[in-house]
């Protein structure tokens, strides 16, 4: 069987830089970012570029790295790159109003919710969170654990909280999500917690549950801005930017403002959402350059129409995916319910397992790279983000069917 | 008076990247129809002159970073060494970015002769985070006592933070001469049972710089380097704990290095997070979760940029010089400029100073940037100007910068 032709990916390298004006210096230097604009065609996916399966850090849309390529030597006529520039300066600062801004925009975040831009990965939200929602080391909360990284968050809750997992999907290997009606919820408890969806296990929430408390606390990782969400439903929303919206090093967090102004006294400065709401994420230096590509990556999403928009190009790919592996007659199989499997991580194993490391192999001679399995799991799992586009997971399935063919 | 010429800082655009293997793949369809935006620089970078489009950017951090690593940068942002991706694209623990972070750590430890008895760790959370992280770690309990000696707000805070996790006693205070001294070590009454001492190598806002280095009863010194890391050579072995973030000498804000003796390792409190605890990032070689991969990749081109000019002995010299003019210049103005720190602990990286006049600080100010000399208000807590002059600020703006100031003063006396 011969691989089908697949689409590819157009991006549109668009200038949106303010046009340099000349000083009085007599100009010796090339000048990168200009010379990029007046260059760039409209591009299909670069002979040059792989297709990136990573699960975090990820691909990144074309068209965002060849931006920021552009203007990293000098931004917008500022003569200097974002890098350099000091973070209470007016260059970073409409940076950092327009990221947020653009966020707001897409996720239609309502005003009593306070934005922060934040170090540190999610896994420092695991601390953060019990130390500014929990009033003390005793109080009680719930997690709801659904893979790896919800069961992390609820062992350092223990710290700072008395947790207690109310429902853990371990038993089953992490393949599903609890009904909710299933879910017996602490009367005191403080807030909920859970993982909106788990990057090694593949399972992801299509509804939320709703906590007694009034305050669901929800780590979005790994599907951040990839569809519509009720911010309002939501006490606390936390993400790491490494896979959806942006390189590591960033972590957003959303947290309604009345939650705010509550931590522990022995909660580190830079875990306490207070000095950072108040001091509009700059209390100290953030991550400038990370801030800067989140927010040419909200920009990006906009364009493209808006997280729903978005949801339905995910919904597409994923679509494809799963039912590649679902019509292959078990050769290939994914062991999540099929209700809540996820539209980001897609793990997969081959009955043959050993020819697991042939296929991995395989297909990154072919340029699809990053498609071995998380370490805990085992298998193969493509991480289709909002950035990999159609045409990688297109062919990924052709390379998946003509695969199956050659090892029947 | 007219602006004296100023000597032109030469950048080198050096290939340094490797040639992109030739696709060779049949089964690929697609028809090329893109440039190839980094070959397309390589090949094209002529020797540089400090471009027309280039301020000169005095701020203090995050701060001006070296021309050629940024195009460097630049170059292989959209495709890494041919890999086809970006660095900010990578898995944190794929075989392009193991090697990116291994040789970053393989050319600090080149530059400052990091003994093999230190581990080096790439955080985040800044040296503000490191205010909590080191009392968590190298004090057993909430009531083990410290000694702090505070030479400026840096210092300040992290005795402060301190407070939470141990009992810090700040054995000396800059504060009353408003920090613009370091004590001589023979006055310092350090406790007997403390379990380290800390200091602030170079405090940022107020410009008072540590020449050398307070013994402590303990055998563990703790600094903050964040302000002068990598701007000299430092006896590493004279420390239990440097650290530093980023965003001054090496790199982007964003990342937070951390030097560590072994022995100082594991011992942390039962509160401290798991992103707070020294072990598990040494034991996981800085990737229990996911670093911040980018940065950590641009402090490496730093680092590889800092060896190239000959290692940080040269890099002290060049420093001394640029320093030099420029507090020469103040103390020349008879007055018309002042910088009130000791002689003997000004910094070499942060220059603080106030007009005479102060209500032409403002003009300044402006007319400087109007000369694309940027950042040079000083902190919001201290007033003035300050002019950072890292190690990327090359010798041009430093000149530049006093050329401007003479002008200035010979239209204002």
């Amino acid at each position: 069987m011969s691989m089908a032709t697949t689409s590819p990916h157009t991006a549109l390298f668009q200038n949106r830089t303010n046009p340099f004006t000349l000083s009085s210096f007599k100009p010796t230097s090339i000048k990168c970012a200009t010379q990029l604009h007046t260059q760039a065609p409209p591009l299909t996916h670069s002979q040059d570029r792989v297709f990136n399966f990573a699960a975090g850090p990820a691909t990144l849309p074309e068209n965002v790295l060849l931006r920021a390529q552009s203007e990293l030597y000098n931004w917008r006529g500022s003569g200097m790159s974002v890098m350099e520039m000091s973070h209470r300066g007016k260059e970073f600062l409409s940076i950092i109003q327009k990221a947020e801004s653009d966020l707001r925009a897409l996720l239609q975040i309502p005003p009593e919710y306070s934005v922060l831009f934040l170090q540190g990965g999610a896994t420092s939200q695991f601390a953060a969170v019990p130390l500014n929602l929990c009033s003390s080391p005793d109080s009680a909360v719930d997690y709801v654990v659904t893979g790896s990284w919800s069961d992390k968050a609820a062992k350092e809750a223990q710290k700072y909280s008395k947790p207690t997992v109310i429902w853990s999907g371990k038993s089953e290997k992490y393949t599903k999500i609890p009904s909710f009606h299933d879910l017996e919820l602490n009367e005191n408890s403080g807030y909920l917690h859970i993982c909106a969806n788990e990057t090694i296990h593949g399972v992801e929430y299509k509804d939320y549950p709703v906590p007694k408390s009034g305050v669901l606390v929800a780590d979005m990782s790994s599907n951040f801005c990839s569809k519509p969400v009720d911010v309002s439903r939501f006490g606390v929303i936390y993400a790491g930017a490494q896979k959806n919206v942006g390189p590591s090093g960033v972590t957003i967090v959303i947290i309604r403002k009345d939650l705010i102004g509550n931590a522990q006294g022995f909660t580190p400065v830079m875990f306490d959402y207070k000095i950072h709401d108040e001091n509009n994420s700059l209390y100290n230096t953030p991550p400038c350059y990370g801030i800067y590509m989140c927010g040419l990556v909200f920009e990006d999403l906009l364009e493209q129409g808006g997280l729903g928009e978005v949801e339905r190009k995910n919904q597409k790919k994923a679509e494809i995916l799963y039912s590649a592996i679902d019509g292959s007659k078990g050769f290939y199989k994914c062991p999540v319910e099929k209700s809540v499997r996820s539209l980001m991580n897609v793990p997969f194993t081959l009955e043959k397992s050993e020819l697991e490391g042939e296929f991995i192999k395989e297909a990154a001679k072919e340029k699809m790279v990053q498609l071995k399995g998380h370490r805990s799991v085992g298998g193969m799992r493509a991480s289709i983000y909002n950035a990999m586009p159609l045409a990688g997971v297109e062919k990924l399935v052709a390379f998946m069917k003509d695969f199956q063919a050659r090892h029947a």
